[in-house]
């Protein structure tokens, strides 16, 4: 009788001894689920606050370029902020004022080929789009130095950039007496000279000026509610 | 299970004393003249209120046998052996039987070791009714029958508490080194005990040797004579185990009542050396003040204590016990499994959540690091970008308009040199009377699309050199210091310039030469 109770106790305790066991491997388990999303979380945490810190990081170095560019936009004349794209009757009309005002004769302007877009880099911008194209200029100058202010003149007057890709000013003659008379009138030109440059100009691009224009409205919305 | 709380039955051939301790104390004790069923049902009764207390069954019983043995010197574990076959072989299996073998004395040299045989005491008990009712109605009883024990045997404990302490001092060799034999102390403990009546036990200082029950009558005049006679007797018994036995080495211990005592004081005998204890100055002798009343007559309920209290020597057993024994032992390591287990569980648990608590502390500081950050970072951008506003003609300016223009300043603005400067740069040309014919730049390799950073740019002249003396010794001079100065003011570029040929004239006059160069700049 009192052995059948002893077995009966040994048995429920192997069953709780087993029980232990499953528990201990259960809290085990929890454990390690616990401590992995935990390190998980901390892991995400740590990639999160380097992101941050990166992008501060950036934003330090942008605040300081944003300060530069800035300064740099009240020295950018005024040609280079138009953003009316490349139209040939602008730059006509800038080659013949520019060219009267260093005796500059016989232009002739030719546009290449159509506009297209510069993509990658720095010309992938927020605000706007740099388009290009081929042009080439040809022109009578009465001396070098008249020919060499009208190109230098000519590139700061072009709306955007123009980057020369060829340059010639060459005397097509020998001068005579008569030309030395003629120049020192300010009359012929006996220098020919031909200019081929890239035109980059800028493009407002599509969709910018949209939301410029709502962001300038929640703006005043803000500061309507604000007061 | 850790509960200081035993119940001790000592049986003799008197009665039976059921003796419940607890700490220092005796909480109850009842005295049984026979096991009987009421007894048994008033005991199931009293016991039921105490479960969980082990009992120990002692025997005070007249029946026991104590015989001495002598092995020869093998391994203790094979003396071991060999006595466990002895006993097996002998054919008595209804008796309680056990064995206690001695160790050898520290004291021995090596020789004496090495030459000693193994004293082995076999002491058997008679399993007789009285003890066999007892032992059923303890294994049946749901408290842990711890096991069965001779009251001889383990009153050694006591012996040693109440022994007189430096019995004999040996006198300091002078030689150090020199070992003298040591002999052995032994101890007559005689006492009184209600269910067994007066007995004497002799022990030597590693155990018993043997036990007598002896009769007295305290009351009677010849109490004196028949004492010190049975301790002559006894000694004698003695001398026969021990040849070299002295009776200076004996020492007797009387633990008995006042009256005896007082007797035995009035006795003329000098020969015997005798210590005399009431029961109840031999209990506050072995540190038990509280157990014994002063006027106590018996031992029982002391020698049950001591057994209790000290370390057990001798453990007899039947099958049945051994297989109770086996079940609690089962029981008492699944319980220490189990606590183990628990206390694992415990630890865990614990250092899962401390674990939990440090990691969820970095979680929330790097939270707050990541926020923070954050605030700084949303504080920067609206003072770069927000802040940064800019107005133009009364017109506000997007920053970020204003950085894309930047940018593309700052790369294609210097992409054009400036020919004026460059032409003035160049006024060196009229020391050297060169006439330029024409001037042409270009730069190779340029792709409208994707413009480079760094670009070559190619700026060439074209001219005649003029030599007015038309010497040619003057048109090598100018053209080398031409050479010479282009080189020196263009160090930083490139620059390619014409040679006057090797298979020129001497002896021509040359008014001007054609001349070329070509400035290449990486920029």
């Amino acid at each position: 009788m009192k052995n059948k109770e002893l077995k009966k106790k040994i048995t429920i305790n192997y069953i709780t001894a087993a029980m232990l066991v499953i528990t201990l491997f259960l809290v085990f388990f929890l454990y390690g689920y616990e401590e992995k999303v935990m390190n998980e979380k901390v892991i995400t945490l740590d990639n999160e606050i380097s992101n941050l810190k990166s992008q501060y990081n950036d934003l330090q170095s942008k605040s300081a370029d944003i300060k530069k560019y800035v300064n740099m936009w009240e020295n950018i004349s005024e040609n280079k902020k138009t953003i009316s794209g490349i139209r040939l009757d602008d730059i006509t009309e800038i080659v013949t004022k520019t060219a009267e005002r260093y005796l500059i004769t016989d232009s002739q302007i030719k546009v290449a080929n159509i506009p297209q877009l510069v993509q990658g880099g720095i010309f992938n911008c927020k605000t706007i789009s740099v388009i290009f194209t081929k042009v080439s200029i040809n022109f009578s100058a009465i001396n070098d130095i008249k020919a060499l202010m009208f190109i230098d003149d000519l590139f700061s007057r072009i709306p955007g950039y123009g980057v020369i890709n060829s340059l010639e000013i060459k005397k097509s003659k020998d001068y005579s007496t008569e030309d030395l008379i003629k120049i020192s009138s300010g009359k012929g030109g006996n220098i020919i000279g031909n200019v081929e440059f890239t035109w980059y100009a800028y493009r407002q691009k599509e969709g910018a000026e949209q939301n410029q224009k709502t962001q300038i409205n929640k703006e005043n919305d803000a500061k309507k509610s604000q007061n | 299970m850790f509960s200081q709380k035993t119940i001790v039955v000592t049986v003799g051939n008197n009665g039976s004393i059921v003796n419940f301790f607890s700490g220092s104390s005796i909480s109850n004790k009842i005295f049984l003249e026979e096991l009987n069923d009421t007894t048994k049902d008033e005991l199931k009764k009293i016991l039921s209120k105490n479960k969980t207390q082990q009992i120990y069954l002692l025997l005070d019983t007249i029946d026991q046998s104590y015989k001495k043995k002598f092995y020869p010197n093998i391994h203790k574990q094979d003396v071991k052996r060999l006595v466990r076959r002895e006993m097996l072989s002998s054919g008595d299996h209804t008796s309680l039987q056990n064995f206690l073998i001695f160790d050898k004395k520290d004291y021995l040299d090596a020789k004496e070791k090495s030459s000693k045989r193994w004293e082995c005491l076999f002491v058997s008990a008679s399993n007789d009714k009285k003890i066999s009712d007892w032992v059923d109605f303890l294994s049946d009883l749901p408290n842990q029958f711890a096991g069965i024990h001779m009251m001889p045997i383990e009153a050694f404990s006591l012996c040693q508490k109440i022994k007189p302490k430096n019995l004999k001092k040996p006198s300091e060799p002078q030689n150090k080194n020199l070992k003298l034999p040591k002999k052995d102390e032994i101890f007559c403990l005689i006492l009184q005990n209600k269910v067994s009546g007066f007995r004497q036990i002799v022990f030597s200082n590693d155990g018993i040797i043997f036990t007598r029950v002896v009769d007295y009558n305290i009351s009677s005049n010849d109490f004196n004579e028949k004492y010190e006679q049975d301790i002559y007797t006894t000694f004698e018994y003695l001398k026969r185990l021990s040849p070299n036995s002295n009776i200076e080495d004996f020492q007797v211990i009387n633990i008995l009542p006042e009256e005896a005592l007082k007797k035995i004081k009035l006795s003329q005998n000098i020969e015997l050396k005798i210590i005399n204890y009431t029961p109840y100055e031999a209990a506050l002798r072995s540190g038990l003040p509280n157990l014994l009343p002063q006027n106590a007559a018996f031992c029982d309920i002391l020698l049950a204590k001591m057994f209790a209290k000290e370390k057990k020597i001798l453990k007899f057993t039947n099958s049945k016990l051994a297989i109770l024994d086996k079940l609690y032992f089962t029981i008492f390591l699944s319980r220490y499994l189990n606590l183990g287990l628990l206390l694992a569980i415990s630890l865990t648990f614990v250092s899962m959540i401390f674990s939990i608590m440090e990691t969820k502390n970095t979680i929330h500081i790097k939270e707050t690091l990541k926020y923070s950050s954050l605030g700084e970072l949303n504080r920067l951008e609206r003072s770069t970008i927000q802040g940064a506003a800019m107005v133009e003609k009364e017109k506000e300016i997007d920053i970020e308009k204003a950085a894309d223009f930047g940018r593309i300043e700052e790369f294609l603005g210097t992409k054009n040199p400036s020919f004026t400067k460059l032409y003035l740069d160049l006024k060196v040309l009229r020391e050297f009377n060169i006439k330029l014919n024409s001037i042409s730049y270009s730069i190779p390799e340029f792709q409208a699309g994707s413009p480079p950073l760094k670009m070559n740019r190619q700026t060439k002249f074209t001219g005649d050199i003029i030599n007015k003396s038309g010497d040619i010794e003057s048109l090598f001079r100018e053209f080398d210091s031409f050479t010479a100065e282009i080189k020196g003011k263009y160090n930083k570029d490139q620059v390619r310039l014409s040679e006057i040929p090797r298979t020129i004239d001497f002896n021509q006059k040359y008014y001007s030469f054609p001349i070329d160069f070509t400035i290449i700049q990486n920029r």
